[in-house]
């Protein structure tokens, strides 16, 4: 068949588009109800890109790791082999036998990854395919991140891997809409897609707040018509999903970007009645682990190819049931390799045996990004992602946001001088604005740069 | 390694270099147009206890005529090791020939930006004069031979092109990464099912 129906610009975006892809692409994008597309995105995935996701897929279920306390040969081969393309692999390995001294390699930080990007980008990568995913915001200090749209696609085999083991027999494959991501927030993109790696299957970004769609009801009646096999979000999203009372109950459902607390999971299970999964996992690194059936407050180790340890504030990796930082190292992204990456969340490490049937090692009590959420003294609930979104849009460097129990806001920032005083106005009254303007925000500027993990998020309010 | 001259000894050497030394050289054989390059190597190696220079190694010299700054570095050579102490104590014999047409020399002429430098700069002329003493298996009088050593790296033009070549190349990659990144974010991305 001719490509020639198919526009130009939708072959730009899924390179691999087919025609017969093309009735489920039009019928989720023109259906009566569909929400107000703002933007339009597609997967980028080439001929030679499918290959290395199918083959990473195949990878991902034939070699499982069973890693300890030394990185899986894999991952130590990756490393020496970076020694010759990355200024930080050089200079960070340099005079250590990493088979032996593995804990004496030193850490890298968010904040490095900041400063010195270029340092850790290979020096050979082909910048010319370079992605830049945008962050939902909740952790405040998101990481720009480059990423290559491979290493992208890859997500699709891990999210497909994580409901298989939860319980999902359905595939997500073919003419049907594999997945709606569902947001919550004032102002986000939304578009929809079909999926090469999953022979044109759709996935549509939509956004639950009623400016988004035609009407009252379109949100529901969308959802419904689409009947997506699984739902993706966060779980303010998700709470926000049962509260405009949409009834569609998909076949699983993905929750990411914040922790989930036991209290919203029961919720959750109990709506849509069927897996819900909780993937940890960074615009940085990637999916790391996701929730084990049986037990979901443990995170089984998800890629194949990323050696996850638990470390002490000196960097020492902590034994198996303490509590310590997160570090990663591996990856699939050409541009961004992680050595001993520290995600900036805790937990402890369990390399015992899982009834589920996983063998990969588990992190037990995972501390992660909180969900927080402001609220107006008429109870009207403000979304810590529209904060971040807002001062995300000024040359801020760093940001905590805390609302005290008398609903007082302050917004304590770290900017320089590009940040004038008639901005931070504009930033202050945009922020209110959110809050109906019933509450005054007083914007604090400490003109140092606040520490690595300062908490961006902070709420007094009785529940 | 055995002592040799002071540095301070070495260095006036140089400073008393003549004029016509860093002049054009004679491009045809013709001594009213400049100095003939291959003639005061081959006088140096004479005086210095050494076999006369071949037919290809003229050629080579010659032929090396577009690597200016090389040629100064041979005259500039020649003037240092045409001194008393090496007439008087000659060096092993093949060390001056193999300094003379080593690699090193035509890189250290490629990592300066012009060849006058090697009269003109304090730490360059130090370089040149404890780089000739080195070629020859002597340190300064003064030193020992670790020290002279230590020294001569701190000066090694070829590794500072090499560090500033290294320096040039990352700064020119960060600003590479950075446009990339900027110019990316504000296309659209790649979709993927999960947000972070």
């Amino acid at each position: 068949m001719l490509n020639t129906d198919i526009p130009k610009a939708l072959i730009e975006r899924v390179p691999l588009m087919k025609k017969e892809w093309l009735t489920l692409y039009r019928i989720m994008g023109e259906h009566p109800h569909a929400p107000k597309w703002n933007t339009e995105c597609g997967d980028r995935i080439f001929e030679s890109d499918l290959e290395f996701v199918r083959e990473y897929a195949g990878k991902l279920e034939q070699k499982r790791v069973e890693f300890r306390e030394s990185p899986q040969e894999s991952v130590l081969c990756r490393c020496e082999e970076l020694k010759h393309r990355s200024q930080w692999f050089e200079s960070k390995l340099s005079g250590i036998n990493i088979r032996n001294d593995w804990h004496r390699v030193p850490v890298m930080t968010r904040s490095h990854m900041q400063s010195k990007l270029e340092w850790i980008v290979p020096s050979d990568a082909d910048l010319s395919r370079l992605v830049v995913n945008p962050t939902s915001g909740t952790t405040g200090h998101p990481i720009p991140a480059p990423n290559h749209p491979s290493a992208v696609g890859c997500y699709d085999p891990l999210i497909q891997y994580a409901l298989k083991m939860n319980g999902l027999a359905t595939s997500c494959s073919g003419n049907k809409v594999a997945a709606i991501q569902v947001c919550s927030q004032q102002k986000t993109i939304v578009y929809h897609t079909v999926h090469s790696y999953l022979d044109g299957a759709g996935f549509a970004k939509i956004n639950l707040e009623k400016n988004s769609w035609r009407t009252g009801e379109s949100s529901a009646l969308y959802i419904n018509d689409m009947k997506p096999v699984f739902l993706s979000g966060d779980p303010h999203s998700f709470l926000d999903y049962i509260n405009r009372g949409i009834e569609y109950r998909p076949e699983a459902v993905l929750s990411t970007a914040i922790s989930m607390e036991r209290i919203v999971r029961d919720k959750l299970q109990s709506y849509f009645k069927c897996p819900v999964v909780d993937m940890y996992s960074l615009n940085e690194t990637g999916p790391i682990a996701y929730s084990c059936p049986h037990d979901p407050a443990k995170f089984h180790i998800l890629p194949h190819d990323i050696f996850v340890e638990v470390l002490s504030v000196s960097g020492e990796p902590v034994p198996e049931g303490e509590r310590g930082e997160i570090a990663v190292t591996g990856g699939r992204n050409p541009y961004l390799p992680l050595l001993r990456y520290l995600t900036g969340d805790t937990a402890s490490m369990s390399f015992k045996k899982c009834s589920c049937g996983e063998i990969s090692p588990a992190l037990v009590n995972l501390e992660g990004r909180k969900l927080v959420l402001f609220r107006t003294k008429s109870g009207k609930i403000v979304n810590s992602i529209d904060i971040s979104g807002i001062v995300r849009s000024f040359p801020v460097y760093t940001f905590t946001f805390i609302q005290r129990s008398d609903y007082r806001c302050t917004l304590k920032i770290s900017a320089g001088g590009e940040l004038t005083s008639r901005s931070a106005i504009f930033m202050k009254e945009r922020i209110e604005s959110l809050f109906d303007n019933e509450i005054k925000v007083e914007i604090e500027n400490e003109n140092i740069l606040l520490k690595d993990k300062s908490i961006p998020f902070i709420c007094e309010l009785e529940l | 390694m055995k002592e040799g001259p002071s540095i301070e000894y070495m260095l006036d050497r140089l400073a008393a270099i003549p004029a016509v030394f860093m002049k054009e050289f004679s491009s045809g054989g013709d001594i009213d147009s400049g100095i003939i390059l291959h003639a005061l190597v081959n006088d140096l190696l004479l005086d210095t206890g050494e076999s006369p220079l071949t037919s290809d190694e003229i050629k080579s010299i010659e032929g090396l005529r577009n690597k200016k700054n090389y040629h100064r570095l041979v005259a500039i050579l020649c003037h240092l090791y045409h001194d008393q102490f090496f007439i008087e104590n000659r060096p092993e014999t093949g060390l001056v020939r193999k300094i003379i047409f080593s690699q090193k020399l035509q890189i250290l002429g490629e990592a300066v930006d012009n060849e006058e430098i090697f009269i003109s700069d304090p730490d360059r002329r130090e370089e040149l004069c404890r780089l000739a003493l080195m070629a020859v298996n002597l340190y300064p009088r003064g030193e020992d031979e670790n020290r002279s050593k230590e020294r001569l790296a701190t000066l090694d033009s070829i590794e500072r092109k090499k560090i500033l070549d290294k320096t040039r190349q990352a700064q020119q990659r960060a600003r590479e990464i950075r446009e990339a990144m900027l110019r990316k974010e504000a296309e659209e991305a790649a979709s993927k099912m999960s947000r972070e």
